[in-house]
């Protein structure tokens, strides 16, 4: 564990040289903020209703600035340092660390999260409550989102964990994880509530981990559930079982392709 | 004339010889131009959602919307065709310090670095798009007379004339940082404006939209010409101000030049 706690501290060090990076949502999002303001003023005024599939207009706009605080705890790039580490040959050095590559990339990624809810979702919190009071917002939704947005860390880490160690199968594998991110983004509701799909379509994507690392998070947040302790508890429970599954699935494929890994360098 | 005949047959050769290069990986073309529908197609797919499960916004109903939709993936895919690899370009010949190679070349600097912005992956969203205004089209009934085939590509044109001026200012923004970050999403967001109809914004963005930073002449006057909505006046401001912004942009690069210090080494 001490091993582990040193790995995140030197990580987090060496992001931090890079922290106005973090920052740079900041400039994108009051824009994207203000589209979506005018976009859903003008669908409420001329559907005129005060809630849009349960979404008062504040709740609406926050949901879509909601994906990007989400992001700030969720986010990581763990698939395509493992396909770049796989491609490059890197990857042996990395074997032979006392810490494993799944130790190792999870320090960064909780480094370099940490970072992001300094730079990112801490000052944007601020921000966008200024552009448009989020009178929903209460200390026990923002606590429960908490709750469940680090499971939600752990179960996107994982995913991109084994999405990244298709590399050693298929070698270069940045088209797939394009197509599979945005797939992941789309069934998540990243784009849109997903109140707007078919309750068909909805129920397909329960089948999918996407919506506990995206949608569930940004409910709680926007303080949409009106039976928390029960949701929550369901919610942490799926989340949980998919980590479960997700771990399990790592550790017998880990090993199998690890004996397929060849390096060539010298 | 003669510069920009010769930029043209650049931008010529330039992309007949990536189309080469693409097509020795076939597959990661596929894939690639696949990758660039899927997220051109985000847009579209969301504007459906809202129309098909609200009354949609003021001025326009669902098959209104997806001829709006068309001409805008119509767009997004001439404009990754034309400036798709610019970006990185532009990123890579500045802080490489490559600049300096282009400055003693014949043609001139920024004319070369925008025929070098060609990406055949936006052939995708620009095929996409033309079927999806071909079915509005026959689905609205629209009689669609040569006024309207001219003033759609008048639109088109000049759309590109602001783009032009975007990505000047662009690569003079990168020759100033010189590291940008993330200026690209900063860009991709502003732009953002022009993908709505202006029915949408208040009257004061909407005057915004038209005149001082014209995005309106991107999707909103190709659309409102087919469907035979054209507005004369309004149409003309904003392609003066396209052509404006890309004197003012040239002036800028001008400007930029005199204080660019070689970053490579």
């Amino acid at each position: 564990m001490n091993k582990f706690a040193a790995y995140i501290q030197i990580s987090f060090k060496q992001s931090f040289q890079y922290k106005w990076t973090f920052a740079m949502t900041l400039a994108t999002q009051p824009i994207l903020l203000f589209i979506n303001m005018a976009l859903f003023r003008s669908i409420y005024d001329y559907n005129g209703v005060d809630t849009l599939k349960g979404y008062s207009f504040e709740q609406m706009i926050w949901y879509f600035t909601s994906y990007m605080l989400v992001l700030s705890f969720v986010w990581n790039n763990t698939a395509n340092q493992i396909a770049r580490k796989i491609i490059t040959g890197d990857l042996s050095m990395d074997l032979l660390r006392p810490v494993s590559l799944f130790q190792n990339l999870m320090a960064r990624s909780i480094a370099s999260r940490l970072i992001a809810i300094m730079m990112d979702f801490i000052p944007g919190l601020i921000l966008y409550s200024i552009i448009i009071p989020p009178e929903f917002l209460t200390v026990q939704s923002l606590l429960t989102f908490a709750v469940v947005v680090i499971p939600a860390f752990l179960l996107n880490y994982l995913f991109n964990y084994l999405l990244g160690i298709t590399a050693i199968l298929i070698q270069n594998n940045a088209s797939l994880l394009s197509v599979v991110n945005l797939l992941a983004a789309f069934t998540g509701g990243a784009f849109i509530p997903l109140e707007f799909f078919p309750s068909s379509v909805n129920r397909i994507f329960d089948f999918l981990p996407f919506k506990y690392i995206i949608y569930w998070p940004i409910q709680f947040l926007l303080n949409k559930q009106p039976d928390t302790d029960w949701m929550v508890g369901k919610v942490l429970l799926v989340q949980l079982g998919w980590i479960a599954g997700l771990y399990v699935v790592y550790r017998i494929v880990w090993r199998k392709l690890l004996s397929k890994f060849g390096d060539a360098g010298g | 004339m003669r510069t920009v005949a010769r930029l043209l047959r650049l931008f010529y050769y330039q992309s007949k010889l990536k189309i080469s290069r693409a097509m020795m990986y076939r597959f990661d073309f596929l894939i690639g131009m696949t990758v660039a529908l899927c997220f051109s197609s985000i847009g579209p797919v969301l504007q459906y959602l809202i129309f098909t499960q609200t009354k949609g916004f003021p001025g326009w109903n669902l098959k209104q919307i997806i001829l709006f939709q068309g001409v805008l993936l119509f767009v997004l895919g001439i404009r990754r065709i034309l400036f798709g690899d610019l970006h990185y370009f532009v990123t890579e010949l500045i802080q490489k310090g490559d600049l300096d190679r282009l400055l003693i070349k014949p043609s001139p600097a920024i004319g070369i670095i925008l025929a070098s912005g060609f990406n055949l992956n936006g052939i995708g969203t620009l095929l996409a798009g033309s079927v999806i205004m071909g079915y509005s089209i026959h689905a609205l009934d629209l009689t669609i007379t040569a006024g309207a085939i001219g003033l759609f590509a008048l639109s088109i044109l000049f759309g590109i004339v602001l783009f032009l001026a975007l990505e000047i200012m662009f690569t003079c923004a990168v020759i100033v940082l010189v590291n940008i970050g993330r200026l690209d999403d900063i860009v991709q967001s502003i732009t953002g404006f022009g993908e709505y109809p202006l029915s949408i914004f208040t009257a004061a963005l909407k005057i915004a939209l038209v005149t001082f930073i014209p995005f309106a002449v991107w999707v909103n006057y190709p659309a409102e010409a087919l469907l035979n909505r054209w507005d004369n006046g309004q149409a003309a401001v904003s392609f003066l101000v396209c052509m404006l912004l890309l004197g003012i942009s040239l002036s800028f690069w001008k400007l930029c030049l005199r204080r660019y210090t070689s970053a490579g080494g």
